[in-house]
């Protein structure tokens, strides 16, 4: 992204164990976090409300971040953290937002776009029937391809049960593309 | 891991994979609001950097009352505290501005009023509650426990020097002429006709007693002698509140309701504090609907009142610029 460097980053947080600056790290790991909320059921219309307030986050408690586990795992929690944020806000508030649940427009093959949108909608309409932490473990291991050890820090599950939950969601996720390939 | 996804189903993982990524303008678009963000919280960094001394300054020009000075720095110095008042105050304009607007800009603000009313509560952290979390760790000591407004002193103790009759308004001992009396630029709030009360208030302000009313609470103050405290005169905390939802009103383009709440602002609070921050926002909102002249008027007074003052620059980039 060709952006200059802005004097609000006069701000940026003392990097200790992470070793990127801002900016840089947003670079490299925004599509990650952006991804993630997807995975987590943030529905499209709050999307760009809820990476915000990711790397708002991140910006606060980069300085924080000691290296102790990867820096995925740690956007991954962070995103889980705002998603519930957002989650208790639109229950208790009793927002109703439009869920567009199709892909955004692209920039790239439209049958590829189109394919990526009908699967993306099957994937969806998987994960809206799991609870808040199968959720995460199947973004963070089926979807995003992070190692059992990696959910587990991600989620703050043990390892043990990260291993069950993700044999269990591949089961359930098997059946159910079945079930909808023969329903088609 | 044993098990494995059958293959329909990894066909299904894989394309969603592929096509999951944010465009380059989302990236680019959330970067944009994220660094807007912060810079409301920089700017109130600014501010809160600024303020001793400004406080400094008016104690020399005399507009600040030694005797209030003292306290006024104690108060302000207590960085962590006013920072959160600081963000309450952001956070309130978003609220104003969400309870009165409609639109996408709304829901963008409306979001902003979802994460103040849980910030307090939530186990996560809360993007947007602390400033003072987001700003380095600050070098000044958080002053212990409540500070006290200081005790308000009748106004004729208070600035013995200035003699006393409020409604009529005599020349401003440490600024250059009154607005009144100035021939060619017309006076910032002229197409805001002014109330008596407000125009008492307003010499209050120029005789260094409006400034007793910022330190405390706005049911602490004594009504003085003079008759110059309103009973809607507010503190300094419901001021910054005010100037924040100027400024935010600036920022989402609503320049007309911007100034609105700085005549609210100055009907409810004629002091010295914040004055700075008053023209400023003032100059940018008269700016954005295009009253070149009286945005250049407003950053003359500016001038005038501290020369040196930190929001020149800002004011370089806006329409008031340097004719």
């Amino acid at each position: 992204m060709q952006t200059t460097p802005s004097s609000i980053f006069q701000f940026e947080p003392t990097v200790r164990a992470a070793s990127l600056p801002f900016r840089a790290l947003y670079e490299q790991h925004f599509a990650f976090t952006w991804r993630t909320l997807r995975y987590l059921g943030v529905p499209e219309a709050q999307l760009d409300d809820a990476a915000q307030e990711v790397w708002l986050v991140v910006h606060r408690r980069y300085g924080e971040f000691e290296g102790r586990s990867e820096l995925k795992t740690w956007l991954f929690s962070i995103a889980i953290n705002v998603e519930r944020n957002l989650q208790r806000t639109r229950r208790r508030r009793g927002q109703l937002v439009p869920l567009p649940d199709d892909l955004p427009a692209g920039y790239g093959d439209p049958a590829l776009e189109r394919e990526g949108s009908e699967a993306w909608a099957l994937v969806r309409s998987f994960i809206d029937t799991l609870d808040d932490t199968r959720r995460a473990v199947f973004g963070a291991a089926l979807l995003e391809g992070l190692s059992a050890a990696e959910t587990a820090q991600a989620t703050g599950l043990d390892l043990p049960t990260v291993y069950h939950r993700i044999r269990a969601l591949r089961r359930s996720f098997n059946r159910w593309v079945d079930s909808r390939e023969t329903e088609s | 891991m044993k098990e494995e996804s059958s293959p329909r189903a990894n066909d299904v993982l894989r394309r969603v994979r592929g096509s999951a990524d944010p465009r380059p303008q989302d990236e680019a678009r959330v970067l944009t609001r994220v660094e807007q963000r912060l810079g409301m919280i920089s700017e109130i960094a600014a501010f809160r950097a600024s303020v001793p001394r400004r406080i400094n300054a008016g104690a020399r020009r005399g507009t600040v009352p030694a005797a209030v000075q003292a306290p006024l720095q104690r108060l302000l110095g207590a960085a962590p505290r006013v920072g959160l008042w600081a963000a309450f105050g952001v956070n309130m304009a978003a609220i104003g501005y969400g309870l009165g607007t409609r639109g996408g800009r709304g829901r963008e603000v409306r979001q902003e009023v979802a994460e103040v009313t849980r910030a307090p509560a939530a186990a996560t952290p809360a993007p947007f509650a602390s400033p003072a979390a987001a700003a380095p760790p600050p070098a000044v000591v958080p002053v212990p426990a409540v500070v006290p407004a200081p005790a308000v002193t009748p106004a004729p103790a208070v600035t013995p020097a200035v003699p006393a009759p409020v409604v009529v308004r005599p020349p401003a001992p440490a600024r250059s002429a009154p607005l009144s009396e100035s021939p060619a630029p017309p006076a910032p709030l002229s197409e805001r006709p002014r109330s008596p009360k407000a125009a008492a208030r307003s010499a209050a302000r120029d005789e260094g007693l409006g400034s007793e009313s910022l330190l405390a609470p706005a049911a602490a103050v004594a009504p003085s002698a003079a008759g110059t405290t309103e009973p809607d005169s507010i503190g300094l905390r419901e001021a910054l509140q005010l100037l924040e939802r100027a400024r935010a009103a600036v920022r989402l383009g609503t320049a007309g309701d911007a100034l609105d709440w700085l005549a609210q602002l100055e009907r409810r609070n004629p002091g010295v504090l914040l004055e700075q921050e008053r023209l400023v926002t003032r100059a940018l909102a008269l700016c954005a609907l295009g009253e070149v002249a009286q945005a250049r008027d407003a950053r003359r007074q500016l001038e005038r009142l501290e020369p040196e003052s930190i929001y020149r620059g800002q004011l370089d980039a806006s329409c008031a610029g340097k004719e």
